[in-house]
């Protein structure tokens, strides 16, 4: 099944238009989900079917429109919490959120995914957030699956005028994440801010389509992605910043980072810059690197081991987007999987 | 303040057509009978038609590409694929037919060759008119010959290098090229040889509803060092010309080409090239790449760097004005240790012009201490045109340094009001400010060529930025 098409198609040669998972990894047998834990959040029924720009393809949209075992309107009271836990009971979950962040509010909200065992989960999620005007909301979103299960997200956000979104995409989970990511700047003096950072390891792959739209007047879009690769662990990065007609004085900035902590990883990035509007500011950049000898002799020579001094440079990397948590048991919980998660690999 | 205005390039001086005034000229239309008529008609040899026979096969079962501009436009049913002009190739100017030495005059050619030329090749239409080299060159072992008589005089070297670094199931146009090339240029550099002076080819195609197939096959061997220059320009038609020519570059150990290139094809024309360079170890390529015309583009040059140490830089800037669409950009595959790959590209749109940046980067496994720097920047100077960056990249080994950064946006409101504040009129300053912008790539140029470059980006002005 192929998934996540990018935004402007390239040369097939480059294996990076769409990712292409095993039928067999996308489940159609859907049974009920129930280990689910709220705070916060004022959760009511959907029947009505969500529509977004973009998603992971049509199959996994209809099948969250139709199909899913947990479908509802979402309204944030304050720090809202939304956690899913998978268990031999609850092993396959397509949830379909339609989210309201309403006018003049500021609000804050954590999903969480997690499992308490190895076994394959299979997890499709349709998130829609739409921020009314002058609304404010950080919303994070952290994956922490065992390295087994299959993670597919759409996320499509719509944000009108002057309102503001900081969002985070934590990956630390799943053999397979699939993420496409869909922010529409839709009216004047808005504001779009995504931190995501992923820390993957052995036969993990992790294909990321994060796009952005910029339609409004004096818009603002940043993009920042850090991630770190171990063993044979594979990404590939889509990322699009589209200035469109009409979003004048509008601002984009887009970087993606990404550590080879071992010779195995292969990394591919396609980080895009549309622009049919004249009075904008665009710039992007993408880099991929080993962790610098210097950097790593300095912090040794201070007393620390190979192993501590890579973690500190790793999460020194992570720590603009950790500083978003406000829960300090889930922070330490990802510092610890940060931890055991960077090998020293030669 | 009013808006600024940027008149389109004054292609007067490209846009002269002469008679059509053939000596043949094939039918429109592509097929084997097409492919058969050309090979007999340059007397080739059974393995050169076996090539073009299988590459028409090749064309005919590839799709056109799912991405890039739209080439809907493009019917090879009223393309003539061949045309021979009146005259036979000469190696003096005196000898070539008057109408066709005064394209070449009005282009600057001669001139050009006179003052600081160490050879040219000149073809017009599907046939080269015009060869030369200096005598000392030819003394030292240097070939420059066009393509058609290398075929005949050295067909061992040719077939071991002819659409090898390029092979004819690449893509489409690749495939066409190959089953009805014809004309372009053949050079050897023989070891520990500097040639000091550039080597120019021109190509300028006259005939309405035609194609051009150029092929330039260039090897420059161990320690020898080579500048050669391409220039291309056609008048304008309303039907749709065709240029789909390939590049085959071959650096050996040791040695640098630089590799130029001044596009200025008319505005109905489909440009659609392929440039390789295989690069071997400790070789530099080094491409300069200037793209003004065509009504659409499909060029990214390409270095493969298969030698410890080999380097690729490129230096690149596309201009795109009304009615164009110039999809440009570079690849390069990094295959041994220790290789870099640099790569600077500048792009401008005005008038409902579109430009596409489009590249990919491969460094292999094997690409231990490279290094890759990509930079690119985007000049929109109205809000009706188009820029787009879509740069790949695929990293195999952690042992390499990777970057890429791009800028998009339209010249700075700060900048222009400083230099205005120092005495510029508005037109003056944007003039500036827009050379500057193509100084990296002019300042790589032969001086003569800059000056057409900077000719090519000639800007009037009325009023400022609004």
């Amino acid at each position: 099944m192929l998934l996540n098409k990018a935004v402007v198609n390239t040369s097939n040669n480059y294996g990076i238009n769409h990712i292409s998972l095993n039928d067999e990894l996308i489940k159609d047998n859907i049974s009920s989900f129930n280990n689910i834990t709220s705070n916060n959040l004022i959760i009511k029924g959907n029947d009505g079917i969500v529509n977004i720009k973009y998603g992971l393809n049509d199959y996994l949209t209809n099948q969250a429109n139709n199909n899913s075992n947990y479908k509802k309107n979402i309204n944030i009271k304050e720090d809202g919490v939304l956690s899913f836990t998978f268990d031999s009971e609850n092993n396959t979950l397509v949830e379909n959120l339609n989210i309201t962040i309403k006018e003049n509010t500021d609000v804050k909200l954590l999903i969480k995914y997690d499992s308490v065992d190895n076994k394959d989960y299979y997890h499709n999620g349709l998130i829609k957030i739409n921020l009314e005007k002058n609304s404010k909301a950080r919303i994070i979103i952290v994956n922490l699956l065992n390295n087994n299960s299959c993670n597919l997200l759409s996320i499509d956000n719509c944000i009108e005028k002057e309102a503001q979104l900081d969002f985070g995409i934590f990956t630390f989970g799943s053999k397979n994440n699939v993420i496409n990511y869909y922010s529409c700047l839709n009216a004047d003096n808005s504001i779009s801010n995504l931190n995501s950072i992923y820390l993957r390891g052995e036969n993990t792959l992790t294909d990321l389509n994060y796009i952005i739209d910029l339609y409004g007047k004096n818009t603002n879009a940043n993009m920042f992605v850090e991630g770190a690769l171990t063993n044979n662990a594979k990404k590939s990065f889509k990322g699009t910043l589209s200035f469109k007609k009409g979003s004048s004085s509008s601002f984009a900035s887009e970087s993606e980072n990404t550590c080879l902590l071992s010779d195995e990883a292969i990394s591919k990035s396609l980080p895009m810059m549309l622009c049919k509007e004249e009075k904008v500011m665009g710039n992007h950049s993408t880099s991929t690197f080993k962790i610098d000898n210097n950097k790593l002799y300095y912090i040794m020579s201070r007393g620390l081991s190979e192993q501590e001094a890579k973690v500190l440079i790793i999460k020194s990397k992570f720590e603009k987007a950790l500083n978003m948590i406000n829960d300090e048991e889930l922070r330490i919980k990802i510092e610890k999987i940060i931890d055991e998660g960077v090998n020293i690999y030669e | 303040m009013k808006k600024s205005s940027i008149k389109e390039i004054n292609s007067n001086i490209y846009d002269f057509k002469k008679e059509d005034n053939y000596e043949y000229k094939m039918n429109k239309g592509l097929n084997e009978e097409v492919v058969r008529e050309i090979s007999k008609l340059k007397n080739e040899e059974e393995w050169m038609l076996d090539i073009r026979l299988k590459a028409l096969k090749v064309y005919n079962e590839l799709s056109l590409p799912s991405w890039g501009p739209d080439l809907s436009e493009l019917n090879m049913d009223d393309i003539s694929s061949y045309v021979r002009p009146k005259v036979k190739k000469a190696h003096t100017w005196d000898d070539v037919p008057e109408d066709i030495k005064d394209t070449f005059d009005k282009l600057g050619i001669p001139e050009a060759e006179k003052g600081m030329l160490a050879g040219v090749g000149a073809q017009y239409d599907s046939e080269v008119v015009y060869h030369s080299i200096k005598e000392e060159l030819k003394e030292q072992g240097v070939i420059y010959t066009d393509m058609d008589e290398a075929v005949k005089l050295y067909p061992e070297i040719v077939k071991e290098y002819f659409m090898k670094v390029v092979p004819i199931t690449d893509h489409k146009f690749v495939a066409l090229h190959a089953a009805v090339w014809s004309g372009g240029s053949f050079v050897y550099v023989p070891k520990n040889t500097d040639v000091y002076m550039p080597l120019q080819s021109y190509f300028r195609l006259n005939s309405p509803e035609s194609g051009q197939f150029e092929h330039t096959l260039i090897i420059v061997d161990e320690n020898s060092s080579l500048h050669f220059i391409e220039g291309c320009s056609a008048p304008k038609y309303s039907k749709i010309n065709l240029h789909a020519g390939c590049v085959e570059l071959y650096v050996k150990k040791g040695a640098t080409l630089r590799y130029s290139t001044i596009e200025n094809w008319s505005k109905n024309m489909m440009n659609l090239n392929t440039k390789k360079a295989i690069v071997e170890e400790g070789g530099k390529i080094e491409w300069i790449s200037g793209s003004f015309g065509s009504h659409i583009s499909m060029l990214y040059p390409m270095s493969i760097l298969n030698g410890k140490g080999a380097v690729s830089e490129y230096t690149g800037i596309s201009f795109a004005g009304k009615n164009q669409n110039l999809d440009t950009g570079f690849k390069a595959v990094l295959n041994a240790p220790e290789t870099k790959a640099l790569v600077n590209s500048k792009s401008i749109s005005k008038n409902g012009g579109i430009t596409t940046y489009r590249s990919n980067i491969k460094v292999s496994k094997k690409a231990e201490n490279s290094k890759v720097s990509v930079n690119c920047d985007s000049l929109m100077l109205d809000d009706i045109s188009v820029s787009d960056t879509i740069p790949s990249n695929e990293i195999q080994t952690n042992k390499i340094e990777y970057s890429h950064e791009a800028k998009v946006g339209k010249i700075s409101d700060k900048t222009l009001f400083y230099l205005m504040s120092r005495g510029l009129s508005e037109e003056d300053a944007i003039a500036l400010i827009v050379r500057g912008f193509a100084y990296p790539i002019s300042k790589e140029l032969p001086l003569e060529y800059a000056v057409e470059m900077n000719n090519l980006i000639k800007l009037e002005l009325e009023g400022s930025i609004g």
